[in-house]
């Protein structure tokens, strides 16, 4: 249908068009031409990609010159092949309409899922698939390839070819996903990876995942050059703070020590090697080092990616003589790896700050900050010097590296943490550089891309962000769920028949009669919800211990007589197999309950729609692990940085992991299901107003504080009455609109829009 | 509600929590509105219109696949003197079986009962209204006794034992009333409901509690329908539609049937030696209404469109009214003027309560006799 979203012409691949993806245009094209940055929550399975991709496809054709670029950033390979199946829909639907769309829409992903060269493809791992690559494709591979061929360099035709080609002119113009771009490879005989990372350049959509753009590692090598006036669309970004965090974060464990101690050996002895046979070589690089370090870039990749902090703090100094020599650096980093290991050795955990670390690091082993600074980059010129291959502990050296280069850069917004013990009390010492400040790495991308769009389902409470990352949003929304019938059902349970309160308090949670009322809860709407019931606790032990006690007290029998338990696990293949048996006996009629954890695989980006989640329950509030060390120096840094108080970031994080998991049973507007939250918590002001507005407008006050008996009776009348045939002629004109009805809206919302001005 | 089940008695605060009120709708003037039975002859007209022209069976044999386990001893849907789901679903039964033969008379029915996975055959294929309804009320004496789970599976297998020996003549039909959230099975279902499918059995399912995929899956793969009824009432009206003979909407060629007439008493049956249909004169007379439904009417005060009403139109189209060819009464307000219609063929005036009892058991305006 053809949709005028404010002069813009938008050809919308269906016959009808939801009131909110209307709404989404009108805001995105806001901030476009604003060129400002936009956060916008849209309910879930109401067509956000489609959406976006529409608008921002039909804005490219109308202004070309004001939008030059689209990145698409997914969170996983699967959400990235449905977006890509999306946009060659819509194109499709575009050329059914008379017009063509010249686009080259490029995909990216790692080389394990691209590579087409069956000797590399059947290392099989992705550290291998990347050292096999290298092997290949380095550039001293490739030259000592021509000069001895046979020899332990052998060429990857694909990689040659494209090497000899000019892309542009090879590639057709057209939508790639990642088989596509294999399919393309195979057949010209071109590398996959390479053509794509090149192509990427020239493309119009670029659709990859967050880390090509969030983690400075890969994107200095991948995405420097794309260019300003582009929009960057992070989808389904509930989590991007947490996703910055890790970008930047580093962990060393005695492995870690230990492998880069084998790494360093293998390094030592190749420059050994060096030394004897090809001097000149080293001597060649000790001349450009002292000369400069951008110099000394030889343009190429070490593989082991860039460096870790962001573009314009690198240094642009000469090397300082401590670690120019190539025997000298070797020892060097000898003493940075018996540092941490002596670090390694504690009986408590001990919070440091940069600048003290750094301070005891010189004190003990003569390291200064300069050098540590540039001591990645100057690594990895001496990788590509020393014509190394196989980069396994070369890796670990380079974290232990990575971690304390970006102590010396940043001295705020991290922290060190040396800790004795894991999470579960299991003895395993490590040193943590924590992020704490999640605006480090957003920050360069809102300065270099014109609009920056950060959406998802769940957002709320979305004044949150711009705090959290440190930007100005010129759009700020949170968009409602227009439904022609209640089709969700959140209720809240406080208590149980015995009138025994509900929570997951700390001190509550092991509590027998607790425990027995929420088993009480589930054996009931197991009783009363058809096909699937998902589950979600707040932490895997708690599952454990839960289920351990339900077991006990018969609770699992009588869950049994209904439906069949599933479990989610912390291993990832017993998860998945889990949830294919799960949605097999939801087919075969048998009906079944999923156990899961909030924050686990399920709660994020497995989707349960239809009968494969008729009802989601929430046992207790998914607070965060608060004993943390990490998580307590990051509210600490939230605290004293950006006053955002201990209390409202951890509500705030809890709330949106309980949205995210409410969120999995909706998936299309015809869908229904029940959504329970377990805590007499939820029902305090101060946290049912965090959920996104789609949930809590359907939330009413009589719900707010239930108990199991009442949300029973409610569920039972919910079901029936969703049972009702449901005709489109129902949802037309309230939630569904056509081309007409459309143009109506657009125009009462104009209106409301000026007159909301002139007040 | 866990052990069993069989404890509910039907007492009042033993049961969910309800808001009767709700129910109740008022106009416009604050009067209070009987909404269902206006609406049920607005159904019955629109009903009457779709069947205009269309193939129906009236030559119907029918399972009625009740399930009595665990879950039909819920007492959600309580009414009267059955304190349960299998109560209420005994009930509606009940009223059931006298509309199907009334609308069907050429039409059989057997009754399975599922309980404890198994399917018994609790009155096998027959035309005898009589012994379904004591086979009902058996189990209204034994105190809707339910148990165990339900099976599908079986439900369809004993059902099909009972069908495969009908002609392809007839439309042969399951209907399920079923409480159960699941069905367990020894086999796949997807595999039963796909022979099923293919041998044209259609599957109808009442479902007492909600919507089910499997069992809606079965309904719509069979081209039979599938209900989820909002109360004990709905579930006789759900009932209901099931027992009007279903529109033929596939172009499955009409075949001629061989009949016997004989004198004996239980009939409609087939031959025990011949498989000849056995029928009545009777019987095949009381089918003569599908072929000619009743003629058809008009509104005599038509609804104005456009935002004013024009009352004094009204006004002059109520003064036309006459009194009600059918009961002689006359309206007294221009708000009973409403309900009353205009025969479009003899042109008489019909009240609302004598339309709504020609369209579902008169079949004929007695204007036109």
């Amino acid at each position: 249908m053809h949709l005028d979203i404010e002069g813009i012409p938008v050809l919308f691949p269906f016959d009808y068009v939801y009131p909110e993806q209307l709404a989404y245009m009108r805001e995105l094209k806001y901030s476009i031409e604003n060129r400002g940055h936009a956060l916008i929550e849209m309910p879930c399975g109401t067509g956000k990609t489609v959406t976006i991709l529409s608008f921002l496809i039909a804005y490219k054709k109308a202004h070309p010159a004001s939008l030059e670029k689209i990145i698409y950033c997914t969170r996983t390979v699967p959400e990235l092949t449905k977006v890509v199946e999306e946009l060659r829909d819509l194109v499709q639907y575009y050329a059914d309409n008379g017009q063509h769309l010249d686009l080259l829409s490029m995909s990216l992903s790692s080389r394990q899922n691209l590579c087409v060269n069956p000797e590399v493809m059947s290392c099989g791992g992705r550290i291998e698939v990347d050292t096999e690559c290298r092997r290949r494709t380095a550039t001293f591979a490739r030259r000592n390839a021509k000069m001895s061929p046979g020899g332990e360099n052998p060429s990857c035709s694909y990689f040659e070819n494209l090497e000899n080609s000019t892309l542009s002119a090879k590639l057709p113009r057209g939508i790639y996903n990642l088989e596509d771009i294999k399919e393309f490879g195979k057949e010209e005989t071109l590398c996959p990876y390479f053509m794509a990372r090149e192509a990427i350049n020239l493309a119009d959509i670029v659709i990859y995942s967050y880390n090509y753009l969030l983690d400075p590692k890969i994107s200095s090598v991948v995405s420097k050059s794309l260019p300003r006036n582009s929009i960057v669309v992070f989808d389904e970004a509930h989590n991007i703070d947490s996703v910055c965090i890790k970008s930047l974060s580093v962990k060393i464990t005695k492995r870690t020590i230990e492998r880069a101690a084998d790494g360093l050996e293998k390094l030592t002895a190749r420059v050994d090697e060096f030394s004897m046979s090809k001097k000149e070589e080293l001597e060649d690089e000790y001349d450009r080092l002292v000369r400069g370090l951008r110099e000394a870039r030889q343009n190429e990749d070490s593989g082991l990616g860039g460096p870790p902090v962001l573009p314009e703090d690198v240094l642009t100094t000469a090397i300082p003589g401590s670690i120019r020599k190539a025997p000298i650096f070797c020892k060097w980093v000898k003493r940075l790896l018996e540092y941490c290991g002596h670090r390694l050795r504690i009986q408590q955990a001990i919070q440091e700050s940069p600048l003290s670390f750094l301070r005891d690091i010189e004190e003990r082993v003569c390291i200064d900050r300069r050098s540590l600074r540039i001591a990645g980059e100057r690594l990895q010129n001496l990788i590509i010097t020393l014509e190394m291959v196989d980069l396994t502990g070369l890796k670990e050296v380079n974290d232990i590296i990575n971690m304390a280069a970006l102590a010396a850069t940043y001295t705020e917004g991290f922290a060190i943490l040396f800790e004795a013990i894991d999470e579960r009390g299991i003895p395993d010492p490590r040193i943590q550089l924590a992020c704490l400040d999640a605006s480090l790495v957003m920050r360069p991308i809102f300065r270099k891309y014109q609009s920056v769009l950060i959406t998802s389902g769940t957002l709320s409470p979305i004044e949150m962000y711009p705090r959290l990352l440190d930007f100005q949003p010129v759009v700020m929304t949170s968009l409602s769920l227009s439904m022609a019938r209640g089709a969700i059902c959140p209720m809240i349970v406080a208590r149980g028949n015995d009138q025994v309160s509900l929570s997951s308090k700390f001190d509550e949670r092991e509590d027998p009669s607790v425990l027995r009322n929420y088993g009480n809860l589930l054996v009931e709407i197991c009783g009363v919800v058809p096909d699937g019931v998902v589950v979600f606790f707040t932490s895997y032990s708690y599952l454990e211990n839960v289920v351990s006690m339900w077991n006990e007290t018969g609770i699992i029998e009588g869950i049994q007589k209904n439906k069949i338990i599933f479990c989610e696990s912390s291993d990832i293949t017993e998860t998945s197999q889990a949830l294919s048996r799960y949605r097999e006996a939801c087919d075969e009629g048998r009906g079944a309950v999923l156990l899961s954890v909030a924050r686990g695989k399920v709660s994020e980006g497995i989707d349960f729609s239809g009968h494969y989640g008729r009802a989601v329950l929430v046992l207790g509030i998914p607070f965060i692990f608060t004993q943390s060390r990490i998580l307590r120096a990051r509210l600490d840094f939230l605290r004293t940085k950006i006053q955002v108080r201990e209390q409202e970031f951890l509500v705030f994080d809890a709330m949106r992991q309980t949205a995210q998991c409410l969120g999995r049973a909706i998936r299309a507007k015809s869908d229904y299901g029940i959504m329970l939250l377990a805590d007499v918590r939820f029902g305090t002001p101060g946290k049912y107003t965090k959920l996104p507005k789609w949930l809590t407008d359907s939330l009413s006050q009589g719900s707010l504080s239930l108990s199991i008996e009442d949300s029973i009776a409610l569920s039972k009348k919910f079901l029936r009455q969703m049972a009702q045939p449901f005709p489109r002629s129902a949802q037309l004109g309230i939630s569904l609109l056509d081309a007409e009805q459309a143009e109506q809206y657009l125009r009462r919302i104009k209106n409301e829009a000026a007159f909301a001005k002139t007040i | 509600m866990d052990e069993g089940g069989d404890k509910h008695s039907g007492y009042r605060w033993e049961g969910g929590y309800e808001r009767t009120w709700e129910a109740l709708r008022e106009d416009d003037t604050g009067a209070l509105i009987s909404g269902s039975s206006a609406a049920k002859r607005l159904f019955a007209k629109k009903r009457l219109a779709q069947e205009a022209g269309q193939r129906i069976h009236i030559v119907r044999h029918c399972v009625l696949a009740l399930d009595l386990s665990r879950s039909m001893a819920d007492p959600d849907l309580r009414i009267d003197r059955y304190p349960n789901r299998a109560g209420c679903a005994v009930r509606s039964l009940k009223e059931f079986v006298p509309k199907f033969f009334a609308s069907c008379p050429l039409g059989q029915l057997a009754l399975v009962i599922l309980q404890n996975k198994r399917a018994n055959i609790v009155v096998p294929l027959g035309g005898s209204e009589a012994r379904l309804l004591k086979a009902l009320n058996d189990i209204e004496v034994k105190g809707f006794k339910t148990g165990g789970q339900c099976s599908m599976v079986n439900g369809i297998a004993a059902s099909k034992s009972m069908l495969n020996a009908v002609g392809e003549h007839s439309n042969r039909e399951i209907i399920f009333v079923v409480g159960s959230l699941n069905t367990i099975d020894v086999t796949s279902p997807f595999a039963t409901i796909e022979t099923v499918a293919n041998e044209g059995i259609r599957c109808s399912v009442v479902s007492l509690s909600a919507e089910v995929n499997i069992w809606k899956k079965l309904a719509e793969r069979t081209d039979g329908k599938y209900f989820v009824p909002l109360d004990p009432i709905d579930v006789s009206d759900k009932l209901e539609e099931l027992s009007r003979p279903p529109v033929e909407s596939s172009s499955r060629q009409g075949v001629l049937v061989k009949m016997g007439f004989p004198q004996v008493k239980a009939i409609p049956t087939l031959c025990d030696v011949c498989k000849l249909s056995l029928v009545s004169a009777a019987h095949l007379a009381r089918c003569y209404h599908h072929l000619f439904p009743p003629s058809s009417v008009t509104p005599s005060i038509p609804e104005q469109s456009g935002e004013e009403i024009d009352l004094e139109l009204e006004r002059s189209q109520f003064e036309k009214i006459g009194p009600c060819v059918g009961c002689n009464y006359a309206p007294i307000s221009v708000e009973e003027g409403r309900q009353f219609v205009v025969c479009d063929k003899c042109l008489n005036s019909l009240c609302g309560e004598c339309d709504g009892f020609i369209d579902e058991h008169l079949h004929s305006c007695p204007g036109c006799i």
